[in-house]
Formats: C-alpha cells, sequence, structure tokens
C-alpha cells in the first residue's frame, strides 16, 4: 500500500472511531482516566494495555479497552496476537475466549505515555446492557522487555462512585467514576 | 519370571524388603516445555527438554534419544502428543544432547495439547546379596547365588506437561484409564499463584488411596539452599489442595509404591508421574 493510501485509510478509520455511536461522556455509565507513564529505558515498547470488567466471581463481562499491535510487527512478524497472551490475567477468561472481529470496537493502536480517557455505555462487547450490581474492574499493562502490571477495583454498576488507584512502573494514577442511570 | 511361594510379601513386612528406591536411581524425570501458553491465528513452535535430574529444571542426563557413548537405555522413549481433538501422534524423535534430550512439537490448534512420555513398564527384582547388601536386576537377567529377600516389582515413569494454544480445552485431559493420570481439579494450563488449586490422581481409572504424598517444588532449586517443597498429601478422594506461592514453572510428582493385586507375575508395584506445570503470577 503506498503511503498516501495509509495515510487516508488511518484517517477513515479515525473518522469512525468518533463518530459512529462508540459511549462518549454524555452516555458514559463508567467514565475512566488511566496514565501510561513515561519509562526512561532504551529502547521502549509501548505496554499492551487490556481494561475488563468481570463479574465479583471473577467470570469475565465485557473488555472496554484492548491496545496492542495488531498488523505486522516491527520485527517482521504478522500480528502482534501472538503476544496477547502476555496481558495473562485478561488473556485467561476474557481474551481467549473471544471470538473474531468480537473485540474490533474497543481495540486500538498501543499508545505511548500520556493519560487517555475511556467512557464505557455500560453494553457487553455484543451490544448488551451489562445488570447493574457489583463487578470487578480490571487493569492489566505488559511491556516488550519491561513489567507487567495488573490492578483491580470492585465497582458497582449503576451506582455513584469514585475511586484512584495508584499504579507504579506500568501504570500512573488511574481514576474510575460510575454513574447513576 | 516365576515367583516363588516363599517370596511373596505384604505390605505388613514391607520394611524387610528392600526398597525398590533404595536400589533403583530414584532420579526423577521431567519434560519442559519452551511455552505452555500461546495467542495468535498462526502455528507455533514448543520446544522440549527431557531429563533425569533432582535439581528442578536443570538438566543432568539425557533422557530419550540415542548416544554414541554411554548406555541407551532410554533409545526407545517417544514423547506422545495428544492433541485437542483427543489424537495422539509421536513428537519428532528425541535428540540426545549428553545431559538432556529435546524435541519439538507444532501447536497448530486452538485448545489443549498434552505431552507425555511414557516409558515401557518394565519388571525389576530386588534382593538382599549373601553379603547382605541391596541389589537388583532387570527382566530376563539372571539371580544372583545365595539371595535373600527377594522380591519383583513392576516399575513405570510417565512425565508429562499442557500446552494450551488460545483458549483452554478438556479433550486431550480425559483419563485413559491406564497408570497415573491426573482427574477432575484446575486445568493444567490455568494456575495462577495465590489462587486455590486442587489436582486429583487417578492410578488406572480410579482414585489413588488416601495419605500419598505429592511432591510439588518450584524450578531453581540448584540456586536455593532450601527446596521449598510445597507440603501436600492425597485425601479420600485422591486429591490434594494447596496454593501455589508465586508463578514459575513447578514440577509434581506422585510415587506410588504399594502391593501388587493378586495373581500377578509380581509383587510390587512401583509407578511415577511427574508433571510440569507453569503457573503465572496474579
Amino acid at each position: 500500500m503506498k503511503r498516501r493510501e495509509q495515510i487516508l485509510s488511518a484517517l477513515i478509520f479515525s473518522l469512525c472511531f468518533t463518530c459512529s455511536g462508540f459511549a462518549n461522556e454524555e452516555n458514559a455509565l463508567v467514565e475512566i482516566s488511566l496514565e501510561i507513564p513515561e519509562v526512561d529505558v532504551s529502547p521502549y515498547f509501548r505496554p499492551y494495555v487490556a481494561v475488563w470488567l468481570e463479574t465479583d466471581r471473577r467470570q469475565p463481562v465485557a473488555t472496554l479497552a484492548l491496545w496492542y499491535q495488531e498488523g505486522e510487527t516491527m520485527d517482521g512478524g504478522s500480528s502482534g496476537d501472538i503476544w496477547l497472551k502476555d496481558l495473562r490475567q485478561w488473556w485467561r477468561k476474557s481474551g481467549s475466549a473471544s471470538s473474531d472481529g468480537q473485540l474490533d470496537a474497543v481495540t486500538g493502536a498501543t499508545r505511548k505515555p500520556g493519560v487517555y480517557t475511556i467512557f464505557w455505555d455500560g453494553n457487553d462487547n455484543f451490544g448488551n446492557p451489562v445488570e447493574a450490581g457489583d463487578y470487578l474492574l480490571n487493569f492489566e499493562a505488559s511491556r516488550e522487555e519491561g513489567g507487567r502490571g495488573y490492578y483491580r477495583q470492585a465497582i458497582t454498576l449503576n451506582e455513584e462512585g469514585n475511586f484512584s488507584l495508584q499504579g507504579d512502573v506500568e501504570f500512573g494514577e488511574i481514576t474510575i467514576s460510575t454513574k447513576a442511570r | 519370571m516365576n515367583k516363588p511361594a516363599q517370596y511373596l510379601i505384604n505390605l505388613f513386612i514391607l520394611p524387610t524388603v528392600i526398597l525398590f528406591s533404595s536400589v533403583s536411581s530414584a532420579h526423577s524425570r521431567f519434560v519442559l516445555p519452551t511455552h505452555t501458553s500461546l495467542s495468535g491465528a498462526e502455528p507455533q513452535w514448543v520446544s522440549l527438554d527431557l531429563s533425569i535430574s533432582n535439581d528442578f529444571f536443570h538438566p543432568d542426563m539425557a533422557y530419550g534419544g540415542t548416544s554414541d557413548e554411554g548406555d541407551n537405555f532410554f533409545a526407545g522413549l517417544q514423547l506422545q502428543v495428544k492433541d485437542p481433538s483427543g489424537a495422539v501422534y509421536p513428537a519428532q524423535d528425541l535428540v540426545n544432547l549428553g545431559r538432556k534430550s529435546v524435541t519439538a512439537v507444532q501447536i497448530d490448534k486452538d485448545g489443549t495439547y498434552q505431552l507425555r512420555a511414557d516409558a515401557p513398564s518394565l519388571l525389576v527384582t530386588t534382593f538382599k546379596t549373601a553379603a547382605g547388601s541391596p541389589g537388583r536386576v532387570f527382566e530376563g537377567d539372571e539371580l544372583p547365588e545365595g539371595v535373600t529377600d527377594v522380591a519383583v516389582w513392576r516399575s513405570s515413569n510417565r512425565a508429562e506437561t499442557y500446552v494450551t494454544k488460545n483458549s483452554i480445552s478438556f479433550d486431550s485431559l480425559v483419563p485413559t484409564g491406564e497408570g497415573i493420570e491426573l482427574g477432575e481439579g484446575s486445568h493444567p494450563n490455568d494456575l495462577f499463584a495465590g489462587e486455590d488449586i486442587c489436582f486429583q490422581f487417578l492410578m488406572d481409572g480410579e482414585p489413588v488411596a488416601e495419605g500419598h504424598e505429592v511432591m510439588i517444588v518450584r524450578d531453581g532449586t540448584r540456586h536455593r539452599n532450601s527446596r521449598s517443597e510445597i507440603p501436600a498429601i492425597t485425601d479420600a478422594e485422591g486429591r490434594v489442595s494447596f496454593q501455589f506461592p508465586e508463578g514459575g514453572f513447578y514440577f509434581i510428582e506422585l510415587i506410588i509404591e504399594q502391593e501388587a493385586s493378586a495373581g500377578l507375575n509380581y509383587d510390587f508395584d512401583y509407578h511415577t508421574y511427574s508433571a510440569t506445570l507453569e503457573v503465572w503470577p496474579e
């Protein structure tokens, strides 16, 4: 593919991303802010990140975000999906059980260090509303030639709540705000 | 080999028999995979080390394949692959590299593979020599003159591991009903530190008896002063329950040394089962 076409398709993709009915600030049931900290190492590889919801008995409910290297990898591998297993906790139930395409809406490229906001509309990856109640919100990051971070927070869907987690190396501050409908 | 009637021994006088473990090279045998968890659409290789060693997972003696020097006792050993559909086929021939033997398996299906090395079952006769020291001969060899405390053992050894690509599955875990195997319990490719783990052990399809010690030890024994074994003893259903304290490869071994059923051409069973399991940190 020519460079220009690549830019064009990337542009179309990003347009779709912002206008196709994804959760936003207005309709979000859960709003998450998470920081990917700067790590002063060379070479630095952006982490793979997963954010997902489980029942309080740890059954998978929905993946809210999955950032990884889709398509050809730097070393010529056919896809970064061979490293998805390194998001250990996400992979074990949510990731490995997801069928092709099921997570397309929440999947994106790896992110450089910075603070990112995730809005979740309360629907699972099939578009079905998740029942109100107690859940565990999970955060996992895994970085090539780096470490792994895993945090979880108990939340109640459809109740007002504010939570804050402090990561160490792979995550900075994570804040979670749940809303009532 | 005929079993003279006067050598029929029961468990109550087992201490007077030369224990099999005292005359066999009672070293553990392991099958160590490079990977136990794989993701993605493409087929991927897993390489495996097989070795006889008492340090985990530091190889000591080759297990399988042929060598120009030394004995080729295990030359015929094969690593058997049971794929997620339950189909069984041998891995590539083992290559003897002196301290260890190696092979590789291409993992192309989604689900859980069982990779198992069964040493052929053999009959071994133990005895006390005229001078009073313990000895043994293999099936077909003559007993020396003047020996006492003769006992015939059927010995077998199974070493295995598990590898999963994408979702775990259960078809390759279905017991065959032969020898020592895992029964119901935790999936061997879904193990995390700090979680409740349970494994059931079966012998010829039936839960093993209560009170068998199972050895559970983490990789790296060579570089620490204590082996730090996790204590585990089978309950009435042949199960052990415990937690892995941290991530790593773990060696799990159960040895069953018991009186054989009546009417067989041997007195005792000596069966060893081991599994190499990978555990992830929380």
